[in-house]
């Protein structure tokens, strides 16, 4: 199955590795090479005019961080509890204005499953996640929906809210 | 091709920075030059620099550049054997050669080509060659006289020199390696002077001293965790006190026990006195750190300056103006990144000075000031700020004519009078075509926006004074230093944000009672100033309920929050509002972090800090949360204004403070009264000349002529019109002084009541 823009059509190499996780209810994967790492979901705090699925601003070894309410950010509903299992997935995308990094608040990380075999996606989605849903993936445990790996940049775009 | 020395990145750096010194030392001396031809010390020193540039190109192999630097040796060797006659073309070409110099060093192989300069200074010296190569022979005997018998006029530089001198022109490979050792000597000697006054260089790399003064600013914020501790064991202790008091007389079951809690509260009572001593002994300690660490990254402003002067000179020739530039600094001190993002800025006031702010020598000659004009920079240290102010004595800003052009422009009301602080804010803006004009001068254009922007984002402020037909000066107040700095925090909303000091002009707690409702907005009255009260946190669009469940860190500290409301007063660039917090948490001092390249810039937001305890909290930016007041004061006033029923009585409104004439000339409006504004008794004076009204309502202290006098006037020239003082001055003696001097009514603005303003205006109009 071919479709524009996709970098898995060729089958026969190798199969990827997937971070799978859960946020808003939906099972996604994002390839391994965009994330950076996986913490617990730290505590954050609120920043002024921004996209309410900002959920603020977070202290990553020393550095700021932003970090995304990921379901939200995907046009899904908000997070709706922090639970045990909540953790944020720091992901990076090399970008033409330099490295983008921040963190998404996701209710559960399933850990990471290796498939070579990457669908259209399915219909029907949020126009947010539509924009950066790329395919779909089929596992065990059901349907995953495939992130695009630029991620970061493809979220960058629409932070400030007008003030 | 043979590797050259100058292609080791060391060493090109070390004689970047070593002919950049040269160069600038050769401008300031030309510039004297000008001035006072004949001074031979500055000839021999610009001489020397020269000869000095020739000396390190040539080892490090810049052809170019030792090619350029000799022939303008040559041509100040002749000027100095008087076989050239110093002029304006010979200045040129010898400043064009210093020009193509530095482009030259910036850019040795391809910078830009150096034969046209070099033929500007050939055709001078082959004007007449022969004496040329006798004054470049001459100098050459001179300085082996001085090696040998005479003992030095120039302290030993000479001998030296002269050494280098025939290394230098012979030119041959040989020659070079020969004269290295001589060479690092001669040029030892000559910035000996410059080097010994400032203590020395070390020359660092940016990114270490980066490091280490980032190092020092996390150590320090990190030693909020020891003083935490130490407060949690003194609470510790306390708690362990009403334990053993309450065993003591509920169940005393065994001496033992009590002797062993009698032990264990000795310990943590020695520990508690060992870990406070070790917290201020290390609160020392940081400091020291901190303070040799920050200096680390700070320069001289005179790195700033030097290139300036050359500029105006340059600058006002081509426009057929005559200025000098006088530099005034007192040892003020720059971070180096705040030196790199002001220099432009400075740059361009200095340039708006040469195009805006002098007149031309005919125009000054005519108005009776002195023909060469002067623009004056200085810098000066005030606490941990800078102030840089940029001054000229030529036609000033006429207020009048920046309100037309800011009418026109849609940037302003026709009926509002401008303040000092829209003047700053409508000439830095980029749509504002007074100000904007870009100067295209040998590629120097920019505008006065980016003065703005950028003194915005290293969080200083602009101030103006100008007077028409006197000048201009602008002050540019800067942090001396970017990475730490002092914040008060506050809590908004549940979660904390940090305002930075240097905006904080009070914090103070404020009785309800003393909030008044002015024209549809909050404010209060602090001394003699009328100041909008807005909630922060609406500001911030963080809801009064909203906010991270748990803040660490976010307790507030009740030896700070004073009663009433808490208020931070906050002033930059002139401008000033009072903002509601919803409690004080006290001083901190805090390193300043980007937002992170995810979100990059956020509204009102100059970026975040790391609490002690790890937490994060936002910094706010205080130019921008009161751009947003100034826009709610606007939006508020504008609303009340209904047309004018005819035949309304006309109130003349005059006080010297525009926040209080706009206060007072919405209610009067919003009452149905037409009013008029006066800045001053003499602007009363000339409009009462002018035009029919039903009452006067004034200030006392005001310049020119006080409200006391005005009312006097009144008295002697226009009958019983009403008059109502209204003052801070609230003394009972004031109070008859002004009811002697002729008022109807005296009000304090301390008790300031909108309905009792307007009922005694209807009483006493009738």
């Amino acid at each position: 199955m071919r479709w524009p823009g996709s970098r898995c059509t060729d089958v026969a190499v190798k199969p990827r590795s997937w971070l799978r996780f859960d946020a808003g209810g939906v099972a996604f994967a994002i390839d391994l090479g965009a994330v950076r790492e996986i913490r617990r979901l730290p505590s954050s705090c609120p920043l002024p005019h921004v996209e309410p699925w900002v959920m603020g601003i977070t202290n990553l070894r020393g550095r700021i961080l932003a970090l995304l309410d990921c379901a939200h950010a995907l046009g899904l509903q908000r997070m709706q509890e922090v639970t045990k299992r909540s953790r944020m997935v720091v992901i990076e995308s090399g970008g033409a204005g330099g490295d983008l990094e921040v963190g998404l608040a996701v209710d559960r990380v399933g850990g990471v499953t290796a498939a070579s075999e990457v669908l259209p996606p399915v219909d029907g989605l949020p126009p947010e996640m539509r924009r950066l849903c790329v395919g779909t993936l089929r596992l065990e445990s059901g349907l995953t929906a495939v992130l695009n790996a630029d991620l970061a940049a493809g979220l960058r775009g629409n932070v400030a809210a007008p003030a | 091709m043979s590797e050259r020395w100058g292609d080791t990145p060391e060493l090109l750096a070390v004689f970047r920075e070593e002919a950049a010194e040269r160069l600038s030392s050769l401008d300031d001396g030309l510039l004297a030059l000008e001035r006072d031809p004949a001074d031979a010390e500055v000839l021999e020193r610009i001489r020397r620099d020269a000869h000095s540039i020739k000396g390190s190109a040539k080892l490090l192999g810049f052809d170019l550049v030792s090619g350029v630097a000799h022939r303008m040796e040559d041509l100040l060797l002749a000027v100095s054997a008087r076989s050239v006659q110093m002029s304006p073309s010979v200045m040129d070409a010898l400043l064009a050669g210093s020009d193509t110099l530095r482009d030259l060093v910036a850019d040795p192989d391809d910078g830009p080509d150096p034969a046209p300069v070099l033929a500007v200074l050939e055709e001078h010296l082959t004007a007449d060659a022969a004496v040329s190569e006798v004054a470049a022979g001459a100098v050459v005997q001179d300085a082996g006289e001085a090696g040998g018998a005479e003992s030095d006029v120039t302290d030993g530089g000479v001998p030296r020199m002269a050494v280098i001198d025939l290394g230098g022109d012979a030119g041959e490979p040989g020659g070079e390696t020969a004269s290295t050792p001589s060479g690092d000597d001669e040029s030892a000697t000559a910035t000996g002077t410059s080097r010994q006054q400032a203590g020395g260089f070390v020359r660092l790399d940016a990114a270490k001293v980066y490091a280490l003064v980032d190092a020092v600013g996390e150590a320090v914020v990190g030693h909020a965790g020891i003083e935490e501790a130490a407060i949690r064991l003194s609470a510790l202790t306390r708690t362990f006190d009403s334990t053993v008091r309450r065993l003591t007389v509920e169940n005393v079951r065994s001496e033992e026990l009590l002797e062993y809690v009698r032990s264990v509260r000795e310990e943590l009572a020695g520990l508690v006195t060992d870990v406070s001593e070790a917290v201020d002994e290390s609160r020392k300690r940081m400091e020291l750190v901190q303070a040799a660490g920050g200096r680390l990254a700070m320069l001289p402003t005179s790195h700033l300056f030097s290139p300036l002067p050359r500029l105006v000179r340059d600058l006002s020739r081509t426009q057929g103006k005559e200025g000098d530039l006088e530099i005034d600094e007192a040892d003020a001190e720059l971070d180096k990144q705040v030196m790199e993002r002001i220099a432009e800025p400075v740059r361009a006031l200095i340039i708006n000075a040469v195009d805006h702010g002098i007149e031309s020598a005919a125009e000054r000659v005519a108005q009776g000031k002195p023909r060469r004009a002067r623009v004056i920079l200085r810098a000066r240290q005030q606490g941990g700020q800078v102030a840089i102010e940029v001054e000229d004595d030529g036609r000033g800003i006429d207020p009048g004519r920046v309100h037309e052009k800011a009418v026109l422009a849609g940037l302003a009301e026709p009926d509002e009078p401008l303040d000092r602080a829209d003047m700053v804010r409508l000439l830095f803006s980029p749509g504002f075509s007074t100000a904007t004009d870009v100067t295209d001068v040998s590629g120097r254009g920019v505008g006065l926006d980016i003065v703005r922007d950028s003194v915005d984002a290293l969080r200083g402020g602009i101030e103006l004074e100008t007077a028409p037909g006197q000048g201009t000066r602008f002050i540019l107040t800067l942090p001396t230093t970017m990475a730490i700095m002092e914040g008060v925090l506050v809590r908004v909303g549940g979660g904390l944000v940090t305002i930075p000091v240097t905006a904080v002009d009070e914090v103070l707690g404020v009785p309800e009672g003393d909030i008044r409702d002015v024209a549809g907005r909050h404010a209060i009255v602090l001394r003699d100033q009328v100041l909008t009260l807005v909630s922060l946190g609406e500001i911030l669009g963080i809801p009064a309920d909203e906010g991270v469940a748990d803040v660490p860190g976010a307790d507030t500290d009740p030896g700070t929050d004073p009663e009433g409301v808490p208020v931070v007063v906050l002033s930059h660039s002139g401008r000033s509002a009072a903002f509601r917090v919803d409690a004080l948490s006290g001083r901190r001092e805090i390193m300043l972090k980007e937002l992170g390249t995810f979100l990059g810039h956020v509204t009102h937001v100059a970026g975040a800090t790391i609490l002690g305890d790890g937490s994060v909290v936002p910094v706010v930016d205080p130019a921008s949360v009161l751009e947003a007041v100034r826009k709610v004061e606007k939006g508020a006033a504008r609303v009340p204004r209904a047309p004018s029923p005819a035949g309304s009585r006309r109130i003349l409104v005059v006080d010297d403070s525009r926040p209080i004439r706009e206060m007072l000339s919405s209610i009067l409006e919003g009452a149905g009264f037409d009013v008029t504004l006066a800045s001053d008794g003499v602007e009363a004076v000339a409009t009462l000349q002018s035009q029919r009204f039903d009452a006067v309502v004034t200030d006392v202290e005001m310049p020119q002529m006080n409200g006391l006098d005005l009312c006097r006037h009144v008295r002697g020239a226009h009958g019983d019109l009403p008059v109502v003082v209204l003052t801070s001055r609230a003394e009972d003696e004031q109070r008859r002084e002004g009811m002697e001097a002729g008022a109807d009514a005296y009000m304090t603005k301390n008790e300031f009541d909108q309905a009792t303003f307007v009922g005694l205006l209807r009483t006493l109009v009738g």
